[in-house]
């Protein structure tokens, strides 16, 4: 394709395309021409937005991690465990593929996401142009990853419903899932709200 | 660089750098890749509404299997249960914490019904091409939009094989019909939101 050095983008030729359905149009219009959503060059407030949900997700993510994820209770014994205690007691138990499945889901992805939203939304803020190939494609890689930190809560989901052994065991969520899910939910609204079109626009 | 006074209509912006580009015509199975980022501009569609239509009613099949039918079975000392992936949520709701149980219930049971119902209603009205089922199409599509982010079935799924290695250890585990339509679900879920582009569905609507 063509060189972009003197190439223009959609805002400097007057157009937006809708950030719902995509259509490119004339920017001169309160609505898009296609589905009717509101129209804007850039996702309103996204920085904004995208620091209010970030930092929602980082207060979320200490309990999530402190309190309990699961509560057992086998032949009158209850047991409490934090998402990382199950990674060590997975890990001693030689399930290492879980183990490294659950850590990278619900350790790692979340500080992944943490560090490079924040990271972008502090280049937004400075207006300094890095390696801007990189960090688009960064976020898109965290933006896809992200949901996948949901595993945790489902199989807490999972095992409460269905450890139902007479009596003999119950399994229950501890405080930490809820957080968790919080945790997940608000990063995955964080990246939503985020517009990477704003990194280019200081180019 | 794009002539300034192309039609609109051939012109594409990147989604992730608002580049223009001028649009070029894609042999089968092409992509067309941003200049400046290197980010997917547009793609043959590989997908027509046709076989989508087909595979959401084997999906929405699927799911009832998935939910009606056996999950799995957990022996402990020759103690066996048989769980229905529909009883998790009964499950759910018996526990004091009211927000799992609504979680739950939202990922793993509403808000996959509710694309694939959404995307019936849709594909229907797009196929038949009858007058009162596409004035709503636009809202459908634009519904659709919104909850795709939240439809986690195929995370569901690696959470449940997760649940399996785990309960194997203290129980002996046998998967059964249910489990099976799951996974089947997952992977026509993952193949249709994968072929077929949104463009082509808006595009659709506009002809009518």
């Amino acid at each position: 394709m063509a060189g972009h050095r003197q190439a223009l983008t959609a805002m400097q030729a007057g157009l937006a395309s809708c950030h719902v359905c995509g259509k490119l149009q004339s920017c001169t219009a309160d609505h898009c021409v296609r589905c009717g959503s509101r129209l804007y060059q850039r996702k309103p407030f996204s920085v904004q937005r995208s620091w209010a949900f970030l930092i929602t997700a980082l207060i979320l993510y200490l309990p999530a991690n402190l309190y309990p994820i699961m509560n057992t209770t086998s032949l009158g014994v209850k047991d409490e465990k934090t998402i990382i205690g199950g990674v060590i007691l997975l890990w001693s138990m030689k399930s290492y593929p879980v183990a490294v499945i659950i850590f990278t889901a619900s350790i790692v992805i979340p500080l992944l996401k943490f560090l490079v939203i924040s990271l972008l939304l502090f280049s937004i803020w400075k207006g300094h142009s890095g390696k801007l190939n990189q960090q688009t494609r960064l976020f898109r890689i965290i933006e896809y990853i992200g949901p996948w930190s949901m595993i945790d809560v489902f199989v807490v989901i999972l095992l409460v419903a269905l450890i139902q052994f007479g009596g003999i065991a119950t399994v229950l969520p501890g405080s930490a899932a809820m957080a968790f899910a919080g945790m997940v939910i608000t990063t995955m609204l964080s990246a939503i709200s985020f517009d990477t079109r704003l990194l280019w626009d200081s180019e | 660089m794009p002539e300034p006074n192309l039609p609109v209509d051939d012109l594409v912006a990147c989604h992730s750098c608002d580049l223009l580009h001028e649009k070029t015509a894609l042999g089968e199975g092409e992509k067309a890749w941003c200049s400046r980022c290197g980010s997917l501009l547009y793609r043959t569609n590989n997908n027509t509404i046709e076989i989508s239509l087909a595979l959401t009613i084997a999906s929405l099949l699927l799911f009832l299997f998935a939910q009606l039918l056996p999950f799995l079975s957990i022996d402990v000392d020759g103690n066996k249960t048989t769980i229905y992936l529909i009883s998790t949520i009964d499950t759910l709701s018996q526990l004091d914490n009211v927000l799992l149980g609504i979680a739950g219930a939202l990922f793993l049971v509403i808000i996959p019904l509710g694309v694939l119902l959404l995307d019936l209603l849709l594909l229907s009205a797009l196929y038949s091409n009858k007058r009162p089922l596409t004035l709503f199409a636009r809202q459908l599509l634009l519904l659709i939009g919104r909850l795709a982010p939240w439809n986690m079935l195929e995370i569901f799924l690696l959470g449940v094989l997760v649940t399996i290695v785990k309960l194997a250890s203290i129980a002996e585990i046998s998967l059964h019909q249910g489990f099976w339509a799951f996974v089947a679900l997952v992977m026509i879920n993952l193949f249709v939101s994968t072929t077929l582009e949104p463009e082509e569905l808006w595009q659709a609507i506009d002809k009518h």
